[in-house]
């Protein structure tokens, strides 16, 4: 080996270790990833425990997310939920994606996720508050706001919410009555999706019954096309409930009180509601016998499968079910384009015209997020309800984000086969009344206390007006104490 | 002095048991107690709780449902203590005979003891089911129902359907303990009382039963100890419905304190159903002492 070799490789290697720098420098250049050490100064980086994020940073999703707010070992514990319907590497992708994109914020932190069960998430909910464990973020649907509120168990988030993120949200989220907020109007849910829900009648039978969507917008029209299936096709019982629990009955028949101005926990003491309320309850009788006595053993999973195979002809829908539905039925032999009429709620006397509910699902702050870790939390409910990643992932839902279509939607769609679904909501939100799902005072208790009632109603054991009168009873003294 | 040593190293060695039986069964029994004594709601606040004496007692009292709520748990727990033991008897006598193949019977009547509880329950579910079960496809197929049969949604059916189940799952353990106790009745004395020209149903009951007496007194009382506190069965096959017709204690409980939130209220329950199976536990514990002496 000569001297001149040596210098000559020292040399090759010298270049080599410029232009390395040289392409880092360029990159860095932006100043849109700075480095760890940078961007922990207070100028760059958006303070933790409860301070909102300063302006320039968090202007845009791209100069916010390539900020570091934080190089602590921060942790976050977030409690969530996913279709189990969804494929699991849809559910990861999601995982992965919002992992890795909160690491650019908290290059040292860590995310714990949890995965539990539908029924799981609402019941542990409690049990964590009050065992003080120190979850961060857990997942529910609007319903469930209320409620939670009144327990304390969620905290105000907007204060640590980015610019992006409000900019980009749909302003009716921020507005009484959406159920991201607590009854005095304080933001404690980041939506993830909003939840539409309307009736899906089978076409084919609704067209031999010579039946219509528009033909089925009151009360009286609902229940003569539904006796019209029951006459002509060979479904004799068409309407599908899942009455085998009173929540599962809550969820099916709430949105009739709903389409009639009321809900159904709204006892007032003068009595006002009275009539509206018994109209309500007598458009109930009235479809109860179209119900298949099946019913009150169903829950959502057997009505699911009682409309996939031809059991029933209708029932009530969430635009969520979508995955439900269409992995139980991939031949699309009930539900599919050619197969599903899309039906709004019908409505009473003193309703808004044919209708359909809007409730939110997405994510909550606990009151058990410790100070210290929230503005981390937070940045991750904002990281997953991004609006890339609520158009592809929320799946049936309408995302909560403005200026989007359906065609918008498909271009980034985990499942390319949704288009229709997704067009027919979307002609649904444009033609017919938007109600905004409320949940109620009480709502579990007067639930509880109502359900062994509707069951006596639907036997013919009592009339709408036995109804009113048993659930008032129990109810006003839940109402006031509440 | 070397008893009084003796004593308090007795003691002392029983002290991590007794600490830990404190911990895991005193502070929560305490604390269920207390609870029952509270108005504790959780959709008032996690801080809600505040004592209110017997108030969670008096509004259980004027639950219109009240009644009901009891007639099930009667139903329950006498039905599923008592029908699998009577189908456990049956099956045990037969089985106490020479028959061929006798050792694969005796090995199949244990099959649903080996199942799990909730698979069973969910089977059951199944197998009930109006719009697609078993049961009814084979009843129509066999011409004998004209329109499917609610087993769990009719009233008139939602018990019967219930206890078979029930019985099914839990008669293999009364016929293991049976069919142990009847190994143990002296052949001789079957053989005298045949001379004597004494019936089968005779040997049954002046007999067999006399002499077994005691185990099955045992088995109704653990019965009635289990059954009352069970909630696998009813929750996974009815939660309780509809309505409130199979409503049984234990899954009210669940209901009050985990969907109503009304934790109160839900440890009344608990407390009072802990005072009925305490008569039972008393009851068994006095057999089985008297047994001991005997």
């Amino acid at each position: 080996m000569s001297s001149n070799d040596d210098r000559s490789r020292a040399r090759t290697w010298g270049s080599l270790l410029v232009m390395a720098a040289l392409t880092l420098a360029a990159c860095q250049a932006p100043a849109a990833s700075p480095s760890p050490a940078e961007s922990a100064t207070p100028a760059a980086s958006p303070s933790v425990a409860g301070e909102s994020p300063t302006a320039p940073a968090d202007a845009t999703y791209e100069s916010w997310i390539n900020t570091v707010a934080s190089t602590d070992p921060v942790r976050v514990r977030i409690v969530h939920w996913f279709d189990p319907a969804n494929p699991a590497e849809h559910n990861q992708e999601l995982i992965d994606r919002a992992t890795a994109e909160w690491k650019k914020r908290y290059p040292n932190g860590q995310i714990s996720w949890e995965l539990v069960g539908w029924g799981e998430i609402d019941q542990k909910t409690p049990g964590f508050v009050q065992a003080g464990e120190d979850v961060d973020i857990t997942y529910n649907w609007g319903g469930a706001t209320e409620n939670w509120c009144a327990a304390g168990f969620v905290v105000p988030i907007e204060q640590y919410m980015p610019a992006w993120w409000k900019a980009t949200r749909i302003p009716e989220m921020f507005k009484l009555p959406a159920n991201t907020l607590c009854p005095d109007g304080t933001l404690v849910m980041a939506a993830v999706g909003v939840e539409s829900q309307f009736y899906l009648v089978r076409k084919d039978l609704a067209d031999a019954a010579g039946v219509t969507a528009a033909s089925m917008a009151t009360y009286q029209g609902f229940v003569e096309g539904f006796k019209k299936i029951s006459e002509q096709t060979a479904v004799k019982k068409p309407v599908g409930m899942a009455l085998g629990a009173d929540w599962t009955t809550m969820d099916m028949l709430s949105f009739l009180w709903l389409g009639n101005g009321l809900r159904f926990g709204d006892f007032r003491p003068d009595g006002s509601e009275r009539d509206a309320w018994i109209e309500a309850a007598t458009f109930i009788r009235d479809l109860f016998q179209y119900v298949p006595e099946a019913a009150l053993s169903w829950y959502h999973d057997d009505l699911a499968q009682a409309y996939v195979s031809g059991a029933i002809a209708g029932r009530q829908v969430g635009n969520w079910d979508y995955a439900n539905l269409a992995t139980l039925d991939p031949s699309g032999s009930a539900f599919s384009e050619a197969k599903a009429l899309m039906v709004p709620y019908p409505s009473g006397s003193k309703g808004p015209g044919a209708f359909h509910t809007s409730s939110y699902t997405g994510l909550f702050m606990l009151s058990t997020s410790p100070m210290e870790r929230r503005q981390a939390a937070a940045d991750l409910m904002a990281i997953v309800t991004e609006t890339r990643t609520v158009w592809k992932h929320s799946d049936g839902t309408n995302p909560p984000t403005t200026d989007w279509t359906a065609e918008d939607r498909l271009k980034v769609a985990y499942d390319k086969n949704i288009g229709w679904w997704w067009k027919g909501m979307e002609q649904l939100n444009k033609s017919t009344a938007t109600v905004p799902y409320q949940g109620f005072k009480a709502r579990d208790e007067i639930t509880a206390l109502a359900y062994p009632h509707l069951v006596d109603l639907f036997r013919g054991k009592i009339t709408p007006e036995e109804l009113y009168e048993k659930v008032r009873a129990g109810a006003l003294p839940l109402l006031s104490s509440n | 002095m070397a008893r009084r040593r003796e004593t308090i190293i007795g003691l002392a060695l029983l002290l991590p048991a007794l600490t830990a039986i404190l911990l895991v069964v005193g502070y929560p029994l305490a604390r269920a107690v207390v609870l029952s004594a509270s108005r504790y709601r959780l959709t008032e606040g996690i801080d809600s709780e505040r004592l209110c004496g017997l108030c969670n007692f008096e509004a259980l009292l004027s639950d219109p449902f009240l009644g009901t709520y009891l007639r099930n748990q009667t139903i329950w727990v006498a039905g599923a203590t008592f029908l699998p033991i009577l189908l456990a008897l049956g099956i045990a006598l037969l089985m106490n005979r020479p028959l061929r193949l006798r050792w694969l019977w005796r090995s199949i009547v244990l099959v649903p003891w080996m199942m799990p509880p909730a698979t069973v329950a969910v089977t059951w579910r199944w197998l009930y089911d109006q719009q697609w079960g078993l049961l009814n496809h084979y009843l129509a197929s066999a011409g004998l129902t004209e329109r499917p049969i609610g087993f769990l949604t009719a009233p008139e059916w939602v018990w019967p359907s219930i206890l078979v189940a029930a019985t099914w799952m839990w008669f293999p353990y009364n016929y293991v303990v049976l069919l142990a106790s009847l190994q143990s009745v002296p052949a001789e004395l079957y053989e005298a009382a045949r001379i004597d020209g004494a019936s089968r149903l005779a040997e049954l009951r002046h007999i067999t039963l006399p002499l077994i007496r005691p185990v099955l007194l045992v088995l109704v009382t653990l019965g009635l100890i289990w059954t009352s506190n069970d909630f696998t069965t009813i929750f996974l096959l009815t939660q309780g419905g509809p309505g409130v017709e199979s409503m049984t204690v234990p899954p009210l409980i669940y209901r009050t304190s985990f969907r109503v939130y009304d934790i109160g209220r839900g440890a009344a329950i608990g407390v009072i159903l802990m005072l009925v199976g305490l008569i039972f536990v008393i009851g068994y514990l006095w057999l089985a002492r008297k047994q001991e002496q005997a």
